[in-house]
């Protein structure tokens, strides 16, 4: 009977949890439609969606995993150039690249996770500083190298513009995508074997876990993602360049999100991604020394990983029981 | 002729790099552990130098005996208030505790120090030693000098002395060292402390060599000296010595032989090269090598 309810109240909190994803995704879709001139909210809803994507994707990596990549701006400023481009070079429409993008992202991430992902330790979280800055100079040459103009060096790329209004709702499709998916591999045997892979590699190995390729699967689909919403970037807005899609500021952000919202969980990463494009957007307006929040992002996350290693999710978790099984995990600690 | 002499030059660079991986393969052998930290240590230091250098004319060579001490009681106190609180978590926390310890040191030093490139300019700077046709920068010899007394110095104190050999005892196994009656709190503290130490004697020598700025060491510094372990098989001095050598005789004739700019993706290749085909570093090939 106890089994029963748990299976259903377990079924209940996923359901429960998709149609939340649903009435956010539709809430979201009405901005430009109740009104046509809201394009200040428009630009606050798209930052939103974009850091919560970009967060919740290196939470299926970073937080299931446990493998801390301090190099995903390799794959946001991939997708952004792969979309740049063929919009700017060859006039495809950038929606339809976005999933090449992805693709070529993905495919990136999974050679670099052949090697740096097999073996027990730090090798991955080390190897991938070298990820994003290796990237980023080989876009930086990238001309030189091939003896072409693609990417224009530092000078970076200008596009056509866009209709925003139809970025904002590939924004919330690839939202929906992004959270259906986390809370897939969530609820499923494949985020069971991430989770078991961060907490004892050795034993999930010996456990019959295919530790190797469950780690590059869940890599790759978490570059996927990441390119596409540079993709989306570049869809909405007119300029690229290396220093800022590239830049080790972009992965500093993709890593503080999860990890002060709450690492490993499913909404975690978009508390983390509220409160970063809240604070990124006030901030820039007050101060225009970019120290000083770097600073302040430093002393919270020091603060979070000593005292509360699930960030706002975990606060939250603490309240009541039922938030604390829909937001902290219902099988196993992260 | 350019040949010999980007070799030379590597070689002179190597005992930087050495004393800069040391301290990482020291505290990872203790702890296990990657201290992030240790290119935001290297920062402090080389700042700490420099201002030692403008206030009071002192040479980086004479700062290493001061900054070096310094950032022991620095690295230990890290140790005592943060690194040990998260040691029985998973090792994610500790990478991440240690990513963010070093956002603080960048951020702050940025922040109170101004972003600036910087440059200590001995007396010497310009000087060069002729061996026939080829030319040796002083500056470069004097840290290819120190660096190899410091970790000479290292490897007997390691072996010689108790403290030293409960240090490596502990890079052995931690359980043995706590049933031998070792104070395995004490020693870890000690270890971490002597990592930052050297992580400090190397910020104070990098100053003599390089100009710097508060972010910059960062991404490169931390994965070249990450790359110089892994080669260097994690643990041993000869190991980092030679990485340290392979690692710069192979960005020097990237230099000398392509275009500049490509010097910081060697050791990122490297990195990528050695984890697919040796994992173990070169010391598992030496280890091959005498058991075939």
């Amino acid at each position: 009977m106890k089994g029963f309810l748990d299976r259903f109240s377990k079924r209940g909190l996923v359901i429960g949890q998709v149609v939340l994803v649903l009435g956010l995704a539709i809430a979201m879709a009405l901005i430009p439609i109740v009104d046509e001139r809201s394009f200040n909210l428009q630009r606050i809803t798209f930052f939103l969606l974009w850091y919560a994507i970009l967060a919740s994707a290196w939470n299926m990596i970073g937080g299931y995993a446990g493998q801390i990549s301090f190099g995903h701006a390799a794959y946001l400023g991939m997708g952004a150039y792969v979309t740049g481009i063929l919009w700017s070079q060859f006039k495809i429409d950038p929606l339809l690249t976005l999933p090449f993008a992805g693709i070529v992202a993905a495919g990136y991430a999974a050679l670099i996770g052949l090697p740096t992902l097999r073996l027990r330790g730090p090798f991955f979280a080390i190897a991938t500083i070298g990820v994003g800055e290796a990237t980023r100079l080989f876009f930086v040459n990238f001309d030189d190298i091939f003896g072409v103009t693609l990417t224009k060096g530092v000078t970076g790329i200008s596009l056509p513009t866009y209709d925003p209004v139809i970025v904002h709702y590939a924004t919330i499709v690839v939202f929906v995508l992004v959270m259906l998916t986390t809370m897939y591999i969530r609820a499923g045997r494949f985020g069971l074997g991430l989770f078991a892979i961060n907490m004892d590699a050795d034993a999930a190995e010996t456990a019959g876990v295919p530790t190797a390729r469950l780690q590059v699967i869940a890599l790759a689909v978490s570059a996927f993602f990441t390119a596409s919403a540079g993709s989306l970037y570049a869809a909405r807005q007119q300029f690229l360049d290396p220093a800022s899609m590239f830049g080790f500021d972009k992965s500093i952000g993709t890593v503080l999100m999860p990890v002060v919202g709450g690492l490993g969980t499913v909404w975690g990463p978009v508390f983390g991604a509220v409160l970063y494009s809240s604070v990124q957007d006030r901030i820039s307006s007050i101060v225009n020394n970019p120290y000083l929040p770097a600073l302040i992002y430093g002393v919270l996350l020091v603060v979070i990983v000593m005292f509360e290693p699930l960030g706002v999710a975990g606060l939250l978790g603490r309240g009541t029981k039922y938030a604390r099984s829909l937001i902290a995990p219902q099988d196993g600690e992260p | 002729m350019r040949l010999v002499e980007a070799l030379i030059s590597a070689l002179m660079v190597a005992g930087l790099y050495a004393t800069m991986s040391y301290g990482l393969a020291l505290i990872y052998g203790v702890m296990k552990i990657i201290n992030l930290a240790n290119a935001g240590v290297m920062m402090l230091s080389a700042f700490t130098t420099f201002f030692l250098w403008q206030t009071f004319g002192l040479d980086p060579l004479v700062s290493v005996f001061l900054v070096a001490p310094l950032f022991f009681f620095v690295g230990a106190l890290i140790e005592v208030l943060f690194v040990r609180r998260v040691l029985n978590e998973k090792p994610v926390i500790s990478l991440l505790l240690l990513f963010a310890i070093l956002l603080v040191m960048q951020a702050g030093a940025s922040l109170f120090l101004g972003g600036d490139v910087r440059s200590v300019r001995p007396v010497y700077i310009q000087e060069v030693i002729r061996l026939g046709d080829i030319v040796i920068a002083y500056n470069r010899l004097l840290v290819f000098v120190a660096g190899v007394v410091i970790l000479v110095g290292l490897e007997t104190f390691l072996r010689r002395t108790f403290l030293g050999r409960a240090i490596r005892a502990l890079a052995q196994d931690r359980d043995a060292c706590r049933l031998a009656g070792i104070d395995v709190r004490r020693v870890s503290m000690i270890a971490f402390g002597i990592g930052s130490g050297l992580a400090g004697a190397a910020g104070a020598l990098l100053t003599a060599v390089f100009p710097f700025d508060p972010v910059t060491p960062y991404a490169t510094l931390q994965l070249k000296s990450f790359t110089i372990i892994v080669l260097g098989g994690l643990e041993s001095i000869p190991g980092v010595a030679a990485a340290s050598f392979v690692l710069a005789a192979a960005e020097n004739l990237t230099v000398a032989l392509t275009k500049p700019q490509l010097e910081n993706l060697v050791s990122f290749i490297l990195l990528v090269v050695v984890l697919v085909v040796m994992p173990g570093g070169l010391a598992s090939l030496i280890r091959r090598r005498r058991l075939a």
